[in-house]
């Protein structure tokens, strides 16, 4: 009986706990590891529970929004933010929401929506490598140029890289590579820079013009130098259509690999 | 003297055209698997559906002859995807003004060469060629 006794004192001073693996603590930890190993799906679970259970918690709305714009669900995350200060005035936004809406406008391509929110917002108006970059988006190389010139602050050399090229680009003219290709087939190629394109064209425009020259004046009824002649005419005013298109495409290709380089600076997550 | 040229001009072009060598790199690798499978046939009809007048429906059934009775008998040479007949097919199809879309044509015909440059066009991931649609 005593020993019994003793035994259930012995017992009844011992401490029992059951361990609680859907905490807040726990929920965010996970959702971390989760975030960190790109299994976004997986880690919205967490991160919602986490919510769910202390309902200002702003790291793991922070991380719910990121999620959804990496996943593209865009209206998911701006309702994120919603559910999270109760109101949707952007340019409110603390830091750190800020700066994950900007990557979120610039991952929407709305490039002139992000140079508005830049500008309006509390905290990001500050901050020089943004409004850079704004204006950067928009291909605006001049006045980028400008901006950076009137800046005290320390630039991003990425940026300033980017704005020197740009504001340096002589964009070439679609109507003089037409003009060229006119005067000399493949020439307005050349210009644009694809040079392997213009000598095919020079030598297919200028041989089946040969050919059909050569067929007028050797056998003027034959219908073969009216067949080269209509394949000489086509060549050549396709070569000067396709001088044009060379050269807006040249400009473009150039100014895209620069807002390339500017979205992957806003989108870094460094 | 232009005898000499024209055979000269008409060489190299042949040349050109049949001599386009490309270097296989490692990760195309997979594109060896379709010399084991069995081609697939594609129909192209779908490209022609929908003529809306006598310029579409002519060059329409030129290009189902020129796919059945020419194109499938020769290799698959062109170095763009979509290739040049479907890329003019759908050109006369969708451009509004037709002078348009045979200058979209006769650029494209001459741009199709083995010295085209990888930096100008976007690699097709399926097929490996230069990606070139009408819609560009």
């Amino acid at each position: 009986m005593k020993t019994n006794l003793l035994l259930f004192l012995l017992l009844a001073s011992i401490d029992l706990f059951s361990q609680d693996l859907y905490n807040h603590e726990n929920s965010v930890k996970f959702g971390e590891y989760l975030y960190n190993s790109n299994q976004y799906d997986l880690a919205v679970r967490e991160f919602e529970r986490s919510v769910f259970l202390k309902p200002d918690d702003q790291k793991s709305y922070l991380y719910l929004f990121k999620i959804y714009r990496k996943t593209n669900a865009f209206d998911k995350a701006i309702d994120c933010y919603g559910r999270f200060s109760g109101s949707f005035r952007f340019e409110d936004m603390n830091k750190e929401f800020g700066s994950e809406y900007l990557k979120l406008l610039v991952q929407k391509s709305s490039y002139q929506e992000a140079e508005r929110f830049v500008n309006s917002s509390l905290y990001l108006k500050e901050n020089d490598n943004y409004r850079l970059a704004t204006i950067l988006l928009l291909k605006d190389w001049k006045r980028a140029d400008n901006f950076r010139q009137g800046v005290n602050s320390t630039i991003n050399k990425s940026l300033i890289g980017i704005t020197a090229e740009g504001a340096a680009f002589k964009r070439k003219s679609p109507a003089l590579a037409g003009m060229l290709s006119a005067i000399l087939p493949g020439s307005g190629k050349a210009y644009a820079g694809r040079w392997k394109d213009g000598v095919i064209a020079f030598i297919m425009t200028s041989s089946t013009a040969f050919i059909s020259a050569r067929g007028f004046n050797k056998n003027p009824s034959s219908i073969y130098p009216w067949i080269m002649g209509s394949f000489a005419v086509a060549y050549y005013s396709g070569n000067i259509y396709g001088s044009a298109q060379a050269a807006l495409k040249y400009n473009k290709k150039r100014e895209d690999e620069w807002v390339d380089k500017t979205r992957a600076y806003i989108l870094d997550d460094n | 003297m232009n005898r000499v040229l024209f055979i000269l001009i008409i060489s190299w072009l042949l040349i050109g055209r049949t001599c386009s060598c490309q270097g296989q790199i490692f990760k195309n690798i997979h594109r060896l698997d379709s010399l084991f499978e069995p081609e697939k046939k594609v129909d192209f009809t779908v490209f022609t559906r929908g003529s809306k007048n006598e310029i579409e429906s002519t060059f329409s059934a030129m290009f189902l002859f020129y796919k059945k009775f020419i194109s499938s008998q020769d290799i698959d040479a062109c170095v763009f995807q979509p290739s040049c007949s479907v890329y003019a097919i759908e050109c006369l199809h969708h451009e509004k003004n037709k002078l348009v879309a045979f200058m979209k044509i006769s650029d494209r015909l001459m741009r199709c060469h083995g010295l085209a440059s990888p930096k100008s066009y976007k690699i097709d991931k399926l097929t490996g060629k230069y990606s070139d649609p009408c819609e560009d």
